[in-house]
């Protein structure tokens, strides 16, 4: 958001970028939200485990 | 997988989004990750009844075909498709595109809201998703959300993780053979235009030597037709002449040596009463 209270698009960073696909929808209530609308049932995940952040614990970098 | 949970009884789940693709690399590769979530739970004591459900869910943002807003996958038997033989897998294919043109009452408000948000390529596209759908507490957890994601600190970090490099690489090889096989198409269109333009051009030699044959034809006929008429007009002219000739005999047998009628006659050998007619008009 900038000084005028308007949401900026980063162009190199399309909402549809997996990469910020996926730290996006780590987050426990977007995520259960997606797939709740996609399934079309409450969905209701312990824990949300991104790709980065399964590398993160996988190599421990 | 870009991300991936499991919930309190056991099901797991996973989101994925993918903007270029293939048929059958998304097809084997849900198959793939549902089997992966499969596998990653423990058997005990070979007791596969307590196997947990997985659902894998595929966001696709280009179109290839128009196909329906969510494709569900399940299991079934060749000879009865009307009841699953395991529910284990689940596999949701979300093509974006159709969503977006789906009617409204076809999918729900909120599928619709994350479709237009992934849409979203500008940013007049980004205020007019804002605008649209400003009364939904799911439009300000999306920017919210999008905004922390774009300017956290570690994102060159997270881009260079293996994971999505691999994401980045394959995704450039999969445009490239977009690129290859739309060319590949373009060029079997233009050899197939370059056969038909062939034939056209033979067809229209073809006609077009019929055409000349035909005239060449017509062509002799004139020619002999004129010949023809050439000959019959030298014939007239002879005949003008012999009886131009005659006619001179006539004049000149009468005038000149006063010969009788009767004499003339048998000198040119005409008729006494035409021999009269002819000074007749000659007079």
């Amino acid at each position: 958001m900038d000084n005028t209270g308007q949401f900026k698009l980063n162009s190199k960073f399309l909402p549809r970028n997996d990469v910020i696909f996926s730290i996006m929808f780590a987050d426990k209530e977007l995520f259960s939200q997606l797939l709740t609308s996609v399934i079309g049932e409450p969905v209701d995940p312990i824990e949300v485990i991104s790709a980065s952040e399964y590398y993160k614990r996988k190599y421990r970098t | 997988m870009d991300t991936y949970a499991v919930e309190a009884y056991g099901r797991s789940l996973s989101a994925d989004m993918q903007n270029t693709y293939s048929q059958q690399y998304i097809e084997n590769r849900t198959v793939y990750y549902a089997c992966r979530l499969i596998a990653r739970q423990k058997v005990e004591n070979l007791q596969y009844e307590n196997l947990k459900q997985v659902a894998v869910s595929f966001i696709l943002t280009s179109e290839k075909n128009k196909q329906a807003p969510v494709e569900i996958v399940r299991m079934y038997r060749e000879n009865d498709k009307e009841h699953i033989y395991s529910g284990l897998i689940t596999i949701y294919n979300v093509f974006i595109p159709s969503v977006v043109r789906a009617e409204d009452n076809t999918v729900s408000e909120s599928l619709k809201i994350f479709a237009h948000f992934f849409s979203i390529n500008t940013q007049d596209d980004l205020n007019n998703f804002v605008q649209t759908y400003k009364n939904y507490p799911l439009t300000s957890l999306l920017m919210l959300r999008y905004s922390e994601a774009v300017n956290r600190m570690d994102l060159d970090q997270i881009i260079g993780k293996e994971y999505f490099t691999m994401k980045s690489a394959e995704a450039l090889k999969m445009e490239y053979l977009e690129k290859n096989k739309q060319t590949d198409a373009r060029l079997a269109q233009l050899d197939k235009d370059i056969a038909q333009l062939d034939k056209d051009i033979a067809e229209r030699l073809e006609q077009a030597d019929a055409r000349i044959a035909q005239a060449d034809e017509k062509l002799v006929q004139a020619d002999e037709k004129l010949a023809q008429a050439n000959a019959e007009k030298n014939k007239l002219q002879e005949s003008i002449k012999a009886f131009s000739d005659k006619i001179v005999l006539i004049v000149k047998k009468l005038y000149v040596n006063s010969c009788p009628v009767d004499e003339i006659s048998e000198t040119v050998g005409i008729s006494e009463s035409d021999v009269r007619n002819i000074l007749g008009l000659a007079n």
